[in-house]
């Protein structure tokens, strides 16, 4: 063993290091999503969620096997088998200019799976012909079709932009507070239908 | 230490050496057709599953159907559709992922026509696919004008992996085709 | 081919071991300087020119970019125009002669539901008049209503109350400003517009109205500006 030899052995583990390091670093690169990202604002159901651009209260949470919106159609909408539709109940109110709710409004779950709030209806909060205007909040509903056995410690995620270009937005995230024992006992007593009403001034 | 020779010119003669044996290799692979595009697979009946990144789907069939659907003639093909992401998945994010040809003829269907319908709720302008969930679906694309659609008697709908990229000018990450073929369904045509 | 040195050929050669160089004579005391110092002023010294046209070329390298871009985004529309306030209650934009006549609170016309508590229906009454063809179609292409209050909380026009029966000779605002028959006001005619918005209560006291239209009818650089009144001004 030379001390040649040595060296370069020396050498050849350090470049490894390095190489490993560089492709460390290049894994921690921020993707263009994660860039222009919506800036998140956190908060409880019951309470308002302030998002600067927005506030969201949640009011309440119902589940239903059936969802109907009387503007868009006359026909009640069934939850597909296994699924069952949840409705949240929320008070949008602009800060400062007319903004939109953009799609798709998340119902995320503990186990990390979501779920995009519907858009076939015309009356949920997230129908594009609805507008926050400052200072006039809007109660309505988001409704979501989730499978019964992915129900557990929900949380909604809400962004609103003033044009349909939802980068850097404004987000909420309300932890609905609802933990599986709740949502078990939210299932067995589940409406047969519920009726999402057009927004209205609050 | 050194396995390379040491002289200068020992060193070029090794060099050339080597840059001909490739050469010879990658020219006869070449020759045998080693370098050309693999084929498409062949055509298969309707009922096997196909899944990529993004989703599993089994073409159900039996027939596609040519029918008018608001105000257009679109090509209509049954199927049972789960995504596998985690989140919801917008259904143009598989516009890409779809290449549909009308045969004999080889009229490709436009990809960016693709359109979702889940057949329990028919009525509904279906725009998102939510994680993990199994829908019987009617996957539609319009049928181009003319008589192409009209003398076709077969639809041959490949259905090519996905990858989750960034785009080439909006660089935001989305659901894109890999350009590789996975299965080659066909279907007969039936006129509605 | 044999190498014709017989030496073997090393790329790394190591210099066979020297003595060290001979120490160098210690300087000798320094000569008496002459009559004229050589050293450069103090400026040169501490390299302030390079300074200076940093202080000076940073910023424009910054500024310049920066500016270019807001000119592009301000004559695309992607930027609001910033308004300009107009002294007493008439102004001319892109063409046209405005005038704000007033604002009128609570006038639903008995037309659907009462007003929700806390929120107020404000219906801004405006005469203008396109001074020529182009400036007629511009106010047709391009027209945008605001309401701005004391906050910087801006709104923009309603269709809750889109039902009410106005007088027959109001234009259309819903989309760019036109007569009553939704076509091009003619140039030089006087034409009354009624834009309508909901605000909270406490807006009310601070409000303007912004208009907002086309300087150009290039569709790549429409170059919008804007005009804004006081409520309380008419």
């Amino acid at each position: 063993m030379t001390r040649d030899f040595r060296r370069r052995v020396g050498v050849f583990a350090l470049s490894v290091v390095l190489l490993v390091l560089i492709g460390l670093a290049h894994q921690t690169y921020p993707t263009r999503n994660e860039l222009t990202a919506p800036i998140s604002h956190r908060g409880d159901a019951g309470a308002p969620v302030d998002a600067r651009r927005f506030a969201i209260e949640v009011d309440r949470v119902e589940l239903a096997r059936a969802v109907n919106d009387p503007e868009s159609s006359p026909d009640s909408a069934e939850a597909g088998p296994g699924l069952v539709w949840v409705v949240v109940w929320a008070t949008v109110t602009a800060t400062e200019e007319p903004l939109r709710i953009g799609n798709p409004v998340l119902l995320e779950t503990a186990d990390g799976y979501s779920f995009a709030g519907d858009t076939t209806m015309d009356s949920p909060l997230n129908g594009f012909s609805v507008v926050q205007e400052p200072g006039l909040g809007r109660y309505g509903a988001f409704a979501f079709e989730v499978p019964r056995e992915r129900l557990s410690d929900l949380s909604l995620r809400v962004t609103a932009s003033g044009d349909l270009d939802t980068r850097l937005s404004a987000q909420a995230v309300v932890d609905l507070g609802l933990d599986a024992a709740r949502l078990e006992e939210m299932l067995d007593t589940a409406a047969d239908s519920v009726e999402i009403a057009p927004p209205e001034y609050r | 230490m050194d396995i390379l020779p040491q002289g200068p010119v020992a060193r070029v003669l090794a060099m050339g050496g080597f840059v001909g044996v490739a050469g010879a290799l990658v020219l006869t692979l070449w020759q045998v057709g080693g370098l050309e595009k693999a084929p498409p697979p062949a055509p298969v009946p309707p009922g096997t599953e196909v899944r990529n990144e993004l989703f599993a789907l089994t073409v159900t069939g039996p027939r596609a159907v040519v029918a008018d659907d608001d105000f257009e003639t679109r090509v209509q093909v049954s199927g049972e559709l789960t995504s596998l992401s985690k989140e919801p998945v917008r259904v143009s994010d598989l516009n890409s992922v779809f290449a549909p040809k009308l045969a004999p003829g080889d009229a490709a269907l436009t990809t960016s026509s693709l359109r979702i319908r889940f057949d329990r709720s028919p009525e509904r302008f279906v725009t998102y696919l939510q994680p993990e969930v199994t829908e019987r679906v009617t996957l539609s694309w319009a049928a181009p004008e003319g008589a192409a659609a009209a003398e076709a008697e077969e639809v041959l709908l490949a259905v090519t992996g996905a990858a989750y990229e960034p785009g080439f000018t909006d660089q935001r990450l989305s659901w894109w085709t890999d350009n590789e073929v996975l299965q080659v369904v066909g279907l007969p045509i039936e006129q509605g | 081919m044999p190498p014709t040195d017989p030496r073997p050929f090393r790329y790394r050669v190591t210099p066979p071991p020297q003595a060290p160089p001979p120490r160098p004579e210690p300087p000798e005391a320094p000569e008496p300087r002459p009559a004229v110092p050589r050293r450069a002023p103090w400026w040169r010294r501490r390299h302030l020119p390079s300074a200076l046209a940093l202080l000076v070329l940073l910023p424009l390298g910054v500024g310049v970019p920066w500016w270019l871009e807001r000119e592009d985004l301000l004559a695309e529309g992607v930027m609001a125009p910033e308004a300009v306030p107009v002294p007493g209650t008439t102004g001319s934009l892109s063409g046209s002669e405005w005038e704000f006549r007033g604002m009128v609170l609570g006038e639903t016309g008995g037309f659907g539901e009462p007003l929700p508590d806390g929120v107020e229906l404000v219906d801004a009454v405006f005469l203008v008049t396109p001074g020529d063809a182009s400036a007629s179609e511009l106010l047709l292409a391009s027209c945008e209503f605001l309401a701005v209050d004391g906050r910087g909380r801006t709104w923009t026009q309603t269709s809750a109350y889109a039902g009410r029966v106005m007088p027959e000779e109001v234009g259309s605002t819903s989309f760019g400003c036109a007569g009553p028959d939704a076509e091009a006001i003619a140039p030089g005619s006087e034409q009354g517009l009624v834009a309508t918005f909901l605000v909270p209560e406490d807006a009310v006291d601070s409000l303007r109205f912004e208009v907002r239209a086309d300087t150009s009818d290039d569709p790549e650089a429409p170059r919008p500006a804007a005009v804004s009144f006081r409520a309380d001004s008419a």
